[in-house]
C-alpha cells in the first residue's frame, strides 16, 4: 500500500541565474502540506516539475507511487490543480468550461460539478472574464473536485482574496481531506492560512530546501528572541538567524533549545511568518 | 477519444467566440464571384485568409494561460502539437469546402460549369500556400509563444508573396510556370505532395521546439 500521495527525491532544475537544488520531501495521504518561501524561492518551479510542465534535470518525483513522467497521463486523472490566476478562456461560460475540461477526465461527474457550482453560488451563464477572482478560484476548485482528484495542488490560490472567501476556502480544504485518502499541496505567502489547516510544511529558500516536516515541529524548533542592544553579545549574535537591529534593541530567530540560555532576553513563540522572514534574511540553516 | 482529438476539440471550444470572423470568408467569395475570378485564385485567397485567422489560437492560448490548462490535464506534448495541427488543417478544409459550395452556387446561378480539375487545382495550390505559411509559423509559435513570434510569423507571408511574384521578374521561372500550366495533373500531385511534406516536417520540428521550451 502506498502511504505517500507525493514524494520528491533529490529534485534539481538549473536555469540561468537560478537553481532549484536537491529538493526532497514527501506528503502522506490524508494531509495538507504548505509550501512556503519568499518570492523567487522556487515554489512554482517545484509545482511545475511535479506536473511535468517543466523537465527536471535530476531526481525522482512519485505521485501515488508512480513516476510523474512515465505515468503522467494516468497520474493527472487524479490530480486537481488551482493556480493563482485562472487558466480557462475568458469568453467561456461556466457551462463551456465544464464541456472543455471534462474532455480530459474519464471519471468526470457532472452532478458533482453542478452541486459545487450551486454550493459556490456561481452564475452558470456568466463569462469567465466577468467573474470575480474569488469566483474564478472556486470554479477551478469545482473542476478539481468534479473528477474526484485525490491530490490537490494549489499554487498561491488565496492571494488577493478577501478574508471571508479565504476562510471559506480553508474550510473546503479541511472537508476535502476528511476521508483520509486525499491530500493537498498548498503553496502560499499567507502563512496564517497554513497555521490553520496545514499538517506539514516545506520551506524553500533560494532554491534550497530549508525545512520539511510537521508544522508543530517547525514551530516548536524556533523562538523569536528580542532584547536590548547591550544584551547582544557575540555569542548571541552567532546563534541568531535574520538578526534585525532597531533603535530599541534587536530581534531575530533562534533555535528553541538554545533560547533558554539567554535569560536577559524576551523569548516568544515564532510564527511561520517569523521563520520565513528571518530565514530569508539570514540564509538557510 | 484519443489525446490529440481532445486538444483539437478544445481548440474549437477555445476559438468559439472568434469563429464569427470566418463569415468574412463568405464576403470574399461573393466579391470574387462578381469579379468573375477563377476558383483557383479564390481558393488561394481563402487559404491566405485562413492562415491569417487560424493561428489566432496561439494568441488566445497565451492571453488565457492555457499552457497551464494543458499542463494540468492528461495529455502528452505530442498530442498538444498534433491536436493543434489537426485544428488548423480542419480550419483550412472547412474554409475550402465552404468556398467550393458557395462558388458552385454562383457558377450555377451564372449558368456556367465548374470543372473537377479546377477544384483539384484550387485545392492543391491553396493547400500548398496554406502549408507554406502555417508550416513555418506553427513551430515558431510553439517555440516562442504568440507575442514573441508575432513578427517572425509574418515572414512566410512575405516569402509566399515573393514566390508568387517571382516568375514575372525572373524569365527562367516563367518557363516552369508554363510547364506547370500545360501539365495540370503533375502540378496537382506535386503541390499536394509538397504540402504534405511541409506539414509533416513542420510538425516534427514543432515537437522538438516545444519540448525545448518545456526544458526551460
Amino acid at each position: 500500500m502506498i502511504d505517500n500521495a507525493l514524494e520528491l527525491k533529490g529534485i534539481s532544475k538549473d536555469f540561468p541565474g537560478f537553481k532549484l537544488n536537491n529538493i526532497s520531501f514527501s506528503l502522506p495521504k490524508g494531509y495538507i502540506m504548505g509550501l512556503v518561501g519568499p518570492n523567487g524561492a522556487g515554489k512554482t518551479t517545484t509545482i511545475q516539475l511535479i506536473l511535468n510542465m517543466l523537465e527536471k534535470d535530476a531526481g525522482e518525483i512519485l505521485v501515488f507511487g508512480k513516476d510523474n513522467v512515465e505515468s503522467e497521463n494516468a497520474i493527472k486523472q487524479d490530480i486537481g490543480v488551482v493556480f493563482d490566476s485562472i487558466f480557462y478562456v475568458d469568453s467561456w461560460t461556466i457551462k463551456d468550461t465544464e464541456k472543455a475540461v471534462s474532455l480530459f477526465y474519464e471519471d468526470w461527474k457532472h452532478d458533482v460539478f453542478n452541486e459545487m457550482i450551486k454550493r459556490f453560488d456561481l452564475p452558470q451563464n456568466k463569462k469567465i472574464g466577468e467573474l470575480s477572482r474569488g469566483m474564478q478560484m472556486k470554479l477551478m476548485l469545482a473542476c478539481a473536485f468534479s473528477h474526484n482528484a485525490k491530490l490537490l495542488i494549489l499554487d498561491e490560490p488565496t492571494s488577493g482574496l478577501d478574508p471571508a472567501i479565504r476562510d471559506e476556502f480553508l474550510e473546503i480544504l479541511q472537508e476535502y481531506i476528511k476521508d483520509g485518502e486525499r491530500s493537498v499541496l498548498f503553496s502560499t505567502h499567507i502563512t496564517t492560512d497554513l497555521e490553520r489547516v496545514a499538517d506539514y510544511i516545506t520551506f524553500i529558500n533560494r532554491g534550497e530546501l530549508v525545512y520539511t516536516g510537521s508544522i508543530d515541529e517547525l514551530l516548536g524548533s524556533y523562538r523569536l528572541i528580542k532584547g536590548r542592544a547591550r544584551d547582544l553579545t557575540a555569542e548571541l549574535k552567532k546563534s541568531i538567524v535574520g538578526l534585525r537591529k532597531t533603535d530599541m534593541g534587536f530581534e531575530g530567530l533562534m533555535e528553541a533549545k538554545k533560547a533558554t540560555q539567554f535569560k536577559n532576553c524576551v523569548i516568544d513563540g515564532a510564527t511561520i511568518d517569523d521563520i520565513v522572514i528571518c530565514m530569508s534574511k539570514g540564509g538557510t540553516r | 477519444m484519443t489525446g490529440f482529438l481532445r486538444i483539437t476539440k478544445l481548440d474549437f471550444f477555445t476559438m468559439k467566440a472568434q469563429l464569427v470572423s470566418y463569415l468574412s470568408l463568405v464576403l470574399i467569395v461573393i466579391m470574387y464571384a462578381f469579379m468573375d475570378s477563377s476558383v483557383t485564385i479564390l481558393c488561394i485567397t481563402g487559404a491566405w485568409f485562413v492562415a491569417l485567422l487560424s493561428t489566432n489560437i496561439f494568441a488566445i492560448q497565451e492571453k488565457n494561460n492555457l499552457d497551464r490548462l494543458y499542463g494540468s490535464v492528461s495529455v502528452s506534448l505530442k498530442d498538444i502539437v498534433l491536436g493543434r495541427y489537426v485544428y488548423v488543417f480542419l480550419n483550412y478544409l472547412t474554409a475550402f469546402l465552404v468556398i467550393i459550395v458557395l462558388h458552385s452556387c454562383f457558377t450555377l446561378f451564372q449558368n456556367k460549369a465548374l470543372e473537377f480539375n479546377d477544384i483539384m487545382l484550387g485545392f492543391s495550390l491553396s493547400f500548398l500556400v496554406f502549408s507554406a505559411i502555417t508550416g513555418i509559423q506553427m513551430p515558431l509559435f510553439f517555440k516562442m509563444g504568440y507575442t514573441k513570434a508575432k513578427f517572425w510569423s509574418m515572414v512566410p507571408f512575405i516569402v509566399v508573396m515573393v514566390l508568387v511574384a517571382a516568375p514575372a521578374f525572373v524569365s527562367a521561372l516563367y518557363g516552369v510556370v508554363e510547364f506547370m500550366q500545360s501539365n495540370e495533373t503533375v502540378l496537382i500531385i506535386s503541390a499536394l505532395l509538397a504540402s504534405c511534406l511541409i506539414q509533416f516536417f513542420s510538425y516534427l520540428i514543432a515537437i522538438v521546439l516545444y519540448r525545448k521550451r518545456k526544458r526551460g
